[in-house]
């Protein structure tokens, strides 16, 4: 099992007046290849799960092993670098650095790896043509259309190669054209062997995971 | 290279907030550091005093007219020598014979202080330059009774100053100073010695010395003063002194003598010191504003890099060490053009100029730590639930 999430637990504001308690008891086991759908209405907490699973936030209970390593238990180094090598995140308003060019904002987990500057330039150059987006390299982000960006930021969520890719309703900014064009590229992905994990509220798109998983009110519902 | 480029990644893009802030930090060190150096000055001054212990004897002999009388020049040399080897003996040089009228009254003086021949106007040999002054000691009894190579005994690194004729032993510790005082280079006074006994003598010996004076702050021109030592056994205050010397003069302690520097420095000519706080201020507005712009711009970066994959205290680091090489450039480059502010060959303040930088940048670096402490990557980004 790739993923594994028992019980899992998250509050913020814990203990506080303002506690919201976003996942109760949730658990999901997630197998290598898989393409899950999350699916809630807003405030159900999707997001919230997929960053705990993203390493991002450290849930207040629960377990979660991610191919065999306690993720809870690991230090903030260590779960740094889990999300650099293990995790490959996009996001729905594409989460790029406006003060970089399409190259620079590929580059970006790659810079925080042990690879060397040349082999960092030619990864985000292989990921780029992939995509059919090379030719917009030197192009600053304000310069991009909203398709265009999440493929940049597709292309920045594969750059180290990742095992696991959560998106975060990638199709959010989207429209059909451009959302059907991006679902194509992230199927690919998975066939060729990348899990993703990706949280959306629109059904037609979850339609095309191998998986759906429905969240309500902080609680995984049965598949 | 990836951390030069993350750093180059810190700065605008024309890194055209980045010069003025440099350029900020330069001129503030090179306008404070002229008033940084006289504060020196004044805190070299009171160490001074503090490190005056035990027989406190400031002097210089005359060689065309007093010592050649007593000694050849070799047994002259080795006096000398033997002097200096005393812990006490601050200087030694040549002093010379000099006259002046006090009250309209004739009065021998046989040590004077080279450094007030200007203010002395007195009447003498006319062999020694400015530059060479230096403080003397001026007493009362030395010229009535006494000569150097008479009655100054030394004996294992101590000097033994007699000022009675019983050869009584006297210890001098650092009183405070004279100020403003046109008589107490005349302590000698034969004739004047009515007017004179409340400052320089005393029944029981000496209880006061006046010695030479020293500009605080030469720059700014503060009234000369003189350390005022009073006997260690001598149990009059500043102020029994003050009663004393009358009209005279003014005496006042060390503690208030800096505290009244401070204030002529300001009340001399306060506008470069007051321009100096005014950058100083401006200057850590404007570092600690760039500081937290920074912090704002790059919010959003350090979000991503989170997500990418590195350490809060990795990206706290970059952020710490792009403004520390601005820190750095700024004082070097204060560095090259500090001659333009101060004679560097004089100056000693330097670990004043460094420690208003570094205290420009810890007030930055706290800035910094505390926004990006603040900052949730996670709730930056997150734009669902």
């Amino acid at each position: 099992m790739l993923i594994e999430l028992n019980q899992i637990d998250m509050k913020y504001n814990k203990g506080q007046e303002n506690e919201v308690h976003a996942l109760k008891q949730a658990s999901l086991s997630v197998e290598q290849g898989d393409f899950v759908g999350l699916v809630g209405a807003s405030g159900s907490g999707k997001t919230t799960f997929l960053q705990i699973i993203g390493g991002m936030i450290r849930p207040t209970g629960g377990d979660y092993f991610f191919d065999g390593m306690n993720v809870r238990a690991m230090k903030d180094s260590q779960l740094a670098r889990f999300r650099n090598q293990k995790i490959g995140y996009v996001l729905q308003d594409y989460g790029l650095l406006r003060d970089r060019n399409v190259l620079e904002n590929v580059c970006l987990p790659m810079m925080f790896s042990h690879m060397k500057w040349h082999d960092v330039e030619n990864r985000a150059m292989e990921l780029l043509t992939e995509l059919h987006i090379d030719h917009l390299k030197a192009r600053r982000v304000n310069q991009l259309s909203g398709g265009q960006s999440q493929l940049v930021a597709v292309a920045r969520a594969l750059a180290m190669n990742p095992p696991v890719i959560l998106a975060d309703e990638p199709t959010g900014s989207l429209d059909s054209n451009t959302s059907a064009h991006l679902m194509e590229s992230l199927i690919k992905l998975n066939n060729a062997g990348t899990t993703i994990l990706m949280v959306t509220h629109n059904e037609e798109i979850s339609r095309q995971c191998k998986r759906i998983v429905r969240i309500r009110d902080g609680r995984l519902l049965a598949e | 290279m990836k951390l030069l480029y993350m750093l180059k990644k810190q700065y605008s893009r024309f890194c055209l907030r980045e010069m003025v802030v440099v350029a900020q930090i330069v001129l503030i060190v090179l306008l404070f550091t002229p008033i940084l150096s006289k504060l020196d000055r004044l805190l070299s001054i009171d160490q001074l005093a503090k490190n005056i212990q035990g027989p406190a004897l400031f002097f210089q002999a005359d060689d065309y007219y007093f010592m050649p009388e007593f000694l050849d020049a070799q047994e002259y040399s080795v006096f000398f020598d033997e002097i200096r080897k005393c812990d006490a003996v601050q200087e030694v040089g040549q002093t010379s014979v000099a006259g002046c009228a006090i009250n309209g009254e004739g009065a021998s003086v046989y040590f004077y202080n080279d450094a007030l021949l200007k203010h002395l106007r007195l009447q003498t040999a006319n062999y020694k330059s400015e530059e060479d002054a230096i403080p003397v000691l001026i007493n009362q009894s030395l010229t009535q009774k006494y000569r150097i190579g008479d009655h100054i005994i030394l004996d294992n690194g101590t000097i033994f100053f007699p000022v009675s004729s019983e050869y009584q032993t006297v210890q001098f510790q650092v009183a405070g100073v004279l100020k403003n005082n046109d008589y107490y280079y005349s302590l000698v006074g034969g004739a004047s010695r009515i007017t004179l006994e409340s400052i320089g003598y005393r029944d029981d010996g000496l209880c006061m010395i006046a010695l030479g004076s020293f500009n605080i702050v030469p720059v700014l021109d503060i009234d000369p003063s003189s350390l005022l030592f009073i006997e260690t056994e001598c149990s009059d205050t500043v102020n029994q002194i003050n009663a004393s010397i009358g009209h005279l003069g003014h005496a006042e302690s060390i503690e208030v003598m800096r505290k009244n520097s401070l204030n002529n420095i300001l009340s001399t000519n306060p506008l470069p010191f007051v321009t100096a706080v005014l950058m100083t201020m401006l200057c850590l507005a404007s570092v600690c504003s760039y500081a937290y712009v920074s912090v704002i711009r790059l919010r959003e970066n350090f979000a991503m890099y989170y997500i990418c994959g590195l350490s809060r205290k990795k990206a706290l680091a970059i952020a710490i060490i792009a403004l520390l090489l601005l820190l750095i450039i700024s004082l070097l480059i204060s560095l090259v053009f500090l001659p333009l502010s101060v004679d560097v060959t004089q100056y000693n303040g330097l670990p004043y100029s460094i420690s208003m930088i570094v205290s420009l940048f810890v007030f930055a670096f706290a800035i910094i730590f505390t926004q990006y402490s603040s900052i949730d990557p996670i709730k930056l980004m997150r734009k669902g639930d």
